[in-house]
């Protein structure tokens, strides 16, 4: 009986201290606000556009380009790249950017499937977008998209560390962001800074639901917190522009049958803890990846696909409004006309030729135009692709965009600040 | 890592003992070593590394009920009765029947979010273990208290606190013991049925001696 009494008592105080122990710190915190980091420049968006190759076509599938500044201004770039989307021998790709030379180096592998595997101690049957991000130590960190089984649906997220700015990397860690086996988050968007050094990581889930998030992920690779963005099986693909401290606006591929042909927007007004319900933007899309930068508060530049209907165009969109209003500033691309997939070869070609000739770098002859004859033409014709663009300004004010070009390349789209006396091509 | 692929190895464990259930003692004893050896070697030779690879970390629940499922198969003592497990199924299934189509995106409510660290979702946590502890559900205390500890050393990969108290492998598991708990009563009432008219008209039955 005694004894009884003492286990009912013990019981009873380790429920407290479980308790105690168990209450996270920063639950008894209010959330940091952003990092708004805008770079003063001028207008820069009216210059002139350089356009060249990140990526060498040594793979027959490259996409989903991303990037991010180094310490002394050269720009390093990620991509997956392989056989086909979701086989075996997908792995990283990547390239550094010198603005000085105006050149891209060597595309090079930097991870790998089994890199993965060995580092997480678990299989990994394919692997897709990656997005790095380059903390004030030096320290890079890339969330990499890695699939144990299944379609995209089923996808994980894994972090590498790298101390040697991207050139090889060291498996840290896998993240859980999901209830239901840890399965259906990918990463596509730049992520965020908070003011306490956190990082908030746009990601989207594609398994029953299909709706963004942003994850607040430490210096430790740990998870904060998370905030939904949206909800049901509407938008994916969250980009995030940050105005001020406290105040966001996120653009979402639209996967649903509301709003058809529109990208989905949500606000966030305190730091990104709620966020609105989506609303349509008003912004023409056909469902596809959104690239963007906040270059100061209310003023933004969207790069997407600005129809509703198919990837055959590319623009940038300006508004100095919040979004209110928008212009149609540049299109890199706009095949529209030879929308329906039935172009016939030759002239598809001569076409993809004149991008070739408008590109840095590039003489007709090398292997980008035999991967976009392989990707882009089939039995009825061939068709034009340009998708999941990727922007940054770096701290000097240039603009730089990645996009894959008819699933073949990578390609760069360029704007300094100061424009180089040797000009350039649009 | 390390103890998410032992919680694995036990619940292989248990699963073992329990298809094996039939067999000589001495014979599962063998089986469960070896399934337990099998499972701990590092990927790719492990068990448990493939598993967890397919089927995501398992809840520290999952692995102390595995424990306990285990001591039951070996040593044949019962650890909870059956009123304790049919209340912990019961609560598990109605818990996820809202938490998992909340989380998974029905809402802007995520009740997911509220693991990675907040003071009301702890709160009612230490409420529940309270209503436990008071009606004297040991071991529902004693799986929150691990729970919570283990997540305070953070000794799974997951940084949520929901991912140390339930699974989705736990909540199919306590479906079906519910399932199977509700199938042996309606046979039990059956066979019930079938022996009391047979006892009733056995009863007047008088011999004369």
């Amino acid at each position: 009986m005694a004894l009884n009494k003492w286990m009912h008592w013990g019981i009873g105080a380790l429920l407290l201290v479980a308790f105690l122990m168990g209450l996270p710190g920063r639950a008894l915190h209010s959330d940091p606000p952003f990092m708004a980091e805008h770079v003063p420049a001028h207008d820069v968006v009216d210059g002139q556009w350089q356009m060249r190759f990140a990526s060498d076509a040594e793979t027959a599938l490259v996409h989903a380009a991303s990037m991010v500044e180094l310490p002394d201004g050269r720009l390093r770039a990620f991509w997956f790249a392989g056989s086909r989307e979701g086989a075996q021998d997908v792995g990283i790709h990547s390239s550094v950017f010198d603005p000085a030379a105006g050149a891209w180096s060597d595309e090079t592998t930097v991870v790998t499937r089994d890199q993965i595997r060995e580092g997480w101690g678990r299989h990994v049957r394919k692997l897709g977008n990656a997005v790095p991000v380059l903390d004030d130590n030096g320290r890079m960190r890339l969330f990499v998209v890695a699939v144990s089984f299944g379609g995209w649906a089923a996808s994980r997220l894994v972090v590498l560390e790298s101390w040697d700015q991207g050139e090889s990397w060291q498996f840290d860690r896998a993240l859980t962001t999901s209830p239901f086996l840890n399965i259906s988050t990918l990463v596509k968007t730049p992520p965020v800074r908070f003011a306490d050094g956190s990082v908030g990581l746009p990601v989207y889930h594609e398994m029953i639901g299909k709706f963004g998030e942003m994850l607040r992920v430490g210096e430790d690779n740990r998870i904060l917190d998370n905030a939904r963005i949206g909800h049901g099986r509407k938008a994916i693909q969250p980009l995030v522009l940050v105005d001020s401290p406290h105040r966001a606006t996120a653009f979402l591929r639209n996967e649903s049958d509301d709003h058809p042909g529109m990208l989905y927007r949500s606000d966030t007004y305190d730091g990104g803890s709620e966020w609105t319900p989506l609303v349509s933007s008003g912004l023409p899309n056909p469902s596809a990846a959104v690239g963007g930068v906040a270059l100061s508060e209310g003023h933004w530049l969207l790069v997407a696909n600005c129809n509703s209907v198919e990837r055959d165009d590319l623009c940038m969109r300006e508004t100095r409004d919040s979004g209110r209003t928008w212009t149609d500033r540049i299109y890199f691309h706009n095949r529209v006309s030879w929308r329906g997939g039935d172009l016939e070869e030759n002239r598809f070609l001569n076409m993809i030729g004149e991008e070739l000739d408008g590109t840095f770098g590039v003489i007709r002859d090398q292997p980008y135009l035999q991967r976009v004859e392989h990707n882009k033409c089939f039995a009825r014709g061939c068709e034009f692709q340009y998708d999941y663009p990727y922007v940054i300004q770096t701290s000097n004010g240039d603009l730089h965009v990645l996009y894959t070009w008819n699933k073949s390349a990578i390609r760069h789209a360029w704007l300094p600040a100061r424009q180089p006396d040797k000009g350039g091509r649009g | 890592m390390l103890v998410s692929v032992v919680v694995c190895a036990c619940i292989l464990v248990a699963v073992s003992l329990r298809l094996s259930s039939r067999w000589p003692a001495r014979r599962r004893a063998l089986v469960a070593a070896t399934v337990l050896v099998l499972a701990l070697l590092p990927f790719p030779y492990g068990l448990a590394p493939w598993v967890l690879s397919y089927l995501g970390d398992f809840s520290l629940t999952s692995g102390m009920l595995a424990l306990l499922a285990i001591l039951h198969r070996l040593r044949g003592h019962q650890f909870l009765s059956m009123g304790q497990t049919r209340m912990a199924c019961l609560l598990l299934v109605f818990l996820a029947l809202w938490f998992y189509p909340m989380s998974l995106g029905s809402s802007y409510e995520d009740p997911y979010a509220w693991g990675f660290g907040d003071l009301i979702f702890s709160c009612m946590l230490l409420l529940l273990g309270v209503v436990a502890w008071l009606s004297r559900a040991y071991a529902s205390c004693i799986i929150l208290v691990v729970a919570q500890l283990a997540y305070a050393w953070r000794l799974l990969p997951s940084d949520n606190l929901w991912d140390y108290l339930i699974d989705p492998w736990l909540v199919f598991w306590a479906s079906g013991w519910l399932i199977r708990d509700r199938l042996l009563a309606r046979r039990a009432r059956q066979r019930l049925a079938v022996s009391q008219p047979e006892a009733a008209s056995a009863a007047p039955v008088r011999t004369e001696s």
